[in-house]
């Protein structure tokens, strides 16, 4: 009999057998026997002279003779009788015993579907805000950049020697090239500017696109070659060379239709002729999210030629085998060179090299969110775990019976463990399912709070590993103190149906209650810090700016990219303010910042007053405007006088404070007249350029112009334009027809002046605050949504507990009833338990809170006080919900018929 | 002889006959299966064919009632079978079976006029 039959019998035998339900054992020894009996039979059939195939299909054939093998082996005992689920016995094998209590789990789950179903959404929410959060650390932090040997790129930047206000700045143009030709320790340097340039050709309207001044090889530091074309080289990115751009995939394929003939055509970029010599991939946006690239020659030669000029990030890839530490030595040198040769622009400063990752604010952020969420898993789990509690509190008689039938306790908490592990595997598919969109909502973020573009929210092995740690995680932290109580019944108490008042019901008890009050705690501490949150942004939200900026429009233009020069600045300056003044219905000013939208800042010097070092010179807020800007914004003149027409076209260094200043540096009211000195905060105090005294003329209301962590106005000292004119200015207007109205007719004064200078966004001051509040709003939001969650589900513990506690206590508050208790005696057997939990966790969570309500505000801008307001609120919102959960189970138990609860059981 | 209408046989093992077959071949020692059936074949001329889909669930039937014990036996150089052997319960429903069968096809022959061979 050739060999290979013998499997075919097999399979063919155990497919007849399989619906007999045989215990494998049996099954395998009967298989046996009728494969040795088809052996013989096939022998015998091709001794007779069938040939092979047919000598098979009529052995086989008798298999199906008189109804078939099943058919009649249906009525013997052996069938139907798989082998018993006999706990305690060890001779299976692990594999096996895993298998039947996978199986028995999945009969309970599913006679059960309901209880399943709450614990599978309970861990599946806990487990969806963690892979969501996680999804994003992941992206963001442990994902290794799209880049070639990401681990190999640093972030290059100078670090101020001595000052602790401004510690770290970018590079300048000529200082960036001598740290080019120089380097030794790096494979590449590059520098990067971005800004927004008009791209205009003649087939389409002139668009604003997000670009970035580069460095001829900066495709080559990250390793992304054009898709399309060529990439820049050291001849484009020389003075004189032919204007180069290169084409980001996005813009390609939006404006340009995916041509590929773009390439070596000719656009205007902010009105100069450029030859389009590559195409990008859409996935690379370096540094951020660009999708134009000019080489940095392009820059207006201003800024390419001043060493104060301080606007280019850098950035190297490092040698292979050489660290961070020797690059900054390598660079130091270089910086202490350079400091040595230029000391009016150089002195303090040193090199800073990090490797290239995202910023440290975010990362504590995450770091936040990681652990809220942290939060909100364990209060799942602790739900869960009381839901388990209960559910082995009524399955104890039958574990007591296992016992009692020689079942080992490590079986019983093994088979309980696997039904853990199976509601918190499906729990993790629900938090999957429910994870997915909450991803998706972050790939779609607004342009200002997107990531780089080289961040992609997208879930890999990681984020799979980690929901799979966290399921399993899960499983252990709510299935095993749960799994551990039900196996250790007191048999005898069990077996004379004694359950209630035994000491296993009592250490149940103290568990559940153990759970609750943790549950409390950790909800305390999240919606606590998630109030704090959420209270600072709203504070933030309605900043008093010291004026009405409800309907003060803000929209600005920007001169750098016309390469304007100083003298045109001006003249386009003074040309738009006169033609500003003259609108029907719309005021409009000049300013280099609006209200709320920062400002430059300066070191203060006031005659007469001596100064230790220039860093301990107080900041204060500059603004450089033109001569209606206190009219228009509404701040009224306290003392002295305004800036006069006089003071804007002929600047001769006067200047307004507003009130705060006044009063911090003037206290005693006589601020008019007195002279100071304002000094870049990088300047040293005796090699400062321009060296101007100031006279201060008047002193205006406050208008906030940075936010403070104190809350209170900053000072500010107002100049007129012309003493240096701004490259971007503010028109701020104010028109009855609304801000609209106010917009066209700044626009069509300003086309007036220069077709070419686009007006860009245009919002009210009250927008703009509520767009560059966006990680406040954010983070909040998600902090605040985390909270909800914990809440809600702490309330559902509360609630699920209370109303076992009273079905487990239905015969005694019955006889309570029974003896006359009144209704307010029950109410308080049921809720008095609640309450003490509550308390103890609200008094545990305080704690806990108080330590987040004292270390948040270190993150937050512009905190105000009202932290213990916010504690009080919180813990009355908890109380309140506590209250209102354990309220549903004590009416049902004050209502309790006596005599049906004596009967109950 | 023509051949045994194979639905009757199927009503006569319900009935018991093929019981008192098998009872019969292990009466005088242990065989296993593959040599019971044909056994029933050779003794029969070929009348009585007793397949496998048909002689197993017997066999594991009269195992299960205590008539007969099924044991692996393992020869040097052979692939172990299972041998079916009679029990002394088995010995005993075969020899109050045979005398039933033998009056019954007294009676039979008695009143239908066909000589039992």
């Amino acid at each position: 009999m050739p060999d290979p039959s013998k499997g075919s019998w097999t399979r063919e035998l155990r497919a007849r057998l399989a619906g007999l339900h045989l215990s494998p054992a049996r099954e395998a020894e009967i298989v046996d026997e009728l494969a040795q009996h088809l052996d013989d039979r096939y022998e015998e059939l091709r001794a007779a002279g069938s040939s092979d195939t047919d000598a098979r299909r009529l052995a086989l054939a008798e298999l199906s003779e008189g109804g078939g093998l099943a058919d009649r082996m249906q009525a013997l005992s052996q069938a139907h009788t798989p082998a018993p689920i006999v706990h305690g016995r060890s001779s299976a094998g692990w594999l096996r015993g895993f298998r039947e209590d996978m199986r028995y789990a999945a009969r309970i789950m599913k006679r059960q579907p309901w209880f399943a179903a709450t614990i599978v959404v309970t861990l599946g929410l806990g487990i969806a805000v963690n892979n969501t959060v996680f999804t994003i650390v992941n992206a963001v932090v442990l994902r290794p950049q799209p880049f070639e040997s990401a681990d190999r790129i640093v972030q290059l930047n100078v670090r101020n020697v001595g000052n602790a206000q401004n510690p770290v700045s970018e590079l300048s143009y000529p200082d960036f090239q001598e740290w080019q030709t120089a380097r030794r320790t790096f494979e590449h340097i590059v520098a990067t500017e971005e800004r927004a340039v008009d791209v205009a050709d003649e087939q389409r309207a002139p668009a604003v696109v997000r670009a970035a001044y580069v460095s001829w090889n900066t495709f080559k530091l990250i390793g992304h070659p054009p898709a399309l074309g060529r990439d820049f080289t050291a001849a484009d990115d020389r003075t004189g060379a032919s204007p180069a751009v290169i084409l980001g995939g996005t813009l390609w394929r939006a404006r340009f239709g995916a041509d590929p003939a773009i390439v070596g055509k000719t656009i205007r970029v902010n009105g100069v002729p450029s030859t389009v010599i590559g195409v990008m991939p859409p996935e690379v946006g370096f540094p951020d999210r660009v999708e134009f690239w000019l080489p940095l020659v392009s820059l207006p030669e201003a800024e390419r030629t001043s060493r104060s000029t301080h606007i280019l990030d850098g950035f190297g890839r490092l040698r292979p085998g050489v660290t961070i530490e020797q690059a900054a030595t390598e660079l130091d040198g270089i910086t202490a060179a350079l400091a040595e040769r230029y000391p009016d622009t150089n002195r303090n400063t040193a090199s800073f090299v990090t490797p290239f990752r995202i910023a440290p604010p975010i990362m504590a952020v995450l770091i936040a969110l990681l652990g809220a969420v942290g939060f909100v898993l364990l209060i799942a789990c602790a739900n869960v775990a009381n839901l388990l509690l209960a559910r082995a509190a009524d399955r104890s008689r039958d574990v007591t019976l296992r016992l009692a039938l020689g079942a080992s306790r490590w079986r019983i908490v093994r088979q309980l463990l696997v039904e853990s592990v199976l509601l918190s595997a499906a729990g993790g598919l629900c938090g999957l399912a429910l994870s997915y969109p909450a991803v998706q909502a972050f790939q779609n973020l607004p342009a200002e709070a997107a990531p780089p573009s080289w961040v992609q929210f997208t879930m890999d092995w990681r984020v799979f590993t980690y929901l799979v740690v966290l399921c399993a995680g899960s499983a252990l932290v709510c299935g095993l103190v749960p799994a551990w109580q039900a196996s250790r019944p007191n048999l005898v108490a069990m077996l004379n149906d004694a359950t209630r008042g035994s000491a296993g019901s009592r250490t149940r008890q103290r568990w559940m209650s153990t759970f609750v009050v943790a549950q409390v705690a950790l909800a305390l501490v999240l919606l606590t810090g998630a109030a704090l949150m959420m209270q600072n942004l709203i504070g933030l939200l309605r900043t008093d700016a010291g004026v009405d900026t409800s309907d003060l429009t803000q929209m600005s233009f920007d001169l750098r990219r016309r390469d304007y020069d100083r003298e045109r600045r001006l003249l386009l300056l003074g040309q738009l303010e006169e033609r500003l003044a003259s609108g029907p219905g719309v005021q409009a000013a000049l300013a280099s910042a609006a209200p709320l939208d920062e400002a430059l800042t300066r070191r203060l010097q006031i005659e007469g007053q001596a100064v230790a070092t220039p860093d301990t010179l107080p900041l204060v807020s500059m603004l450089r405007v033109g001569q209606r800007y206190f009219d228009v914004v509404g701040a009224p003149v306290i003392a002295g006088r305004a800036l006069a027409a006089d003071d804007v076209r002929q600047p001769d260094d006067n200047v307004v404070i507003n009130e705060r200043f006044a009063r911090m540096h003037f206290p005693d009211g006589a601020a008019v007249g007195k002279r100071i000195l304002l000094i870049e905060p990088n300047a040293s105090l005796n090699t400062a350029r321009d060296v101007r005294w100031m006279t201060i003329v008047g002193v205006v209301g406050n208008v906030r112009q940075r936010l403070l962590p104190s809350g209170e106005f900053d000072p500010v000292v107002y100049t007129s334009y012309a003493t240096d004119p701004p490259q971007t200015m503010q028109v701020l207007a104010r028109a009855s027809a609304g801000p609209t109205a106010a917009a066209a007719f700044v626009d069509a004064e300003l086309r007036a002046l220069d077709p070419d200078v686009p007006l860009l966004p245009v919002s009210t001051v009250d927008e703009a605050l509520a767009r560059r509040l966006w990680p406040q709003r954010l983070f909040g939001s998600m902090f605040a949504i985390f909270a909800s969650i914990a809440m809600l589900l702490a309330t559902c513990g509360l609630y699920a507990v209370t109303s076992y506690a009273v079905s487990r206590r239905t015969r005694e508050i019955g006889v309570r009833v029974a003896l006359g208790a009144d209704s307010r005696k029950v109410w308080w057997a049921v809720t008095g338990t609640t309450l003490r939990q509550l308390s103890i966790g609200v008094v545990i969570g305080t704690a806990g809170a108080a330590a987040i309500a004292a270390v948040l505000p270190a993150f937050l801008v512009g905190s105000g006080g009202g932290n213990c307001l916010v504690l009080a609120g919180v813990v009355t919102l908890l109380v309140a919900a506590g209250i209102t959960a354990s309220t549903v189970p004590a009416r049902r138990a004050m209502r309790l018929d006596p005599t049906a609860a004596l009967q109950s059981e | 002889m023509p051949a045994i209408d194979r639905r009757m046989l199927d009503r006569e093992l319900k009935k018991g006959s093929a019981e008192l077959i098998i009872l019969s071949i292990l009466e005088p020692r242990p065989r296993h299966g593959y040599e019971i059936s044909k056994l029933i074949e050779t003794r029969s001329n070929g009348q009585l064919k007793f397949h496998i889909a048909s002689l197993y669930p017997l066999l594991y039937r009269l195992e299960e009632r205590g008539w007969l014990q099924g044991r692996w036996v393992e020869k040097a150089g052979q692939r172990r079978r299972r041998f079916y052997s009679l029990t002394a319960e088995g010995r005993r429903v075969l020899a109050s079976q045979r005398s039933t069968w033998k009056a019954f096809v007294e009676a039979m022959g008695l009143i239908t006029g066909v000589d039992h061979a």
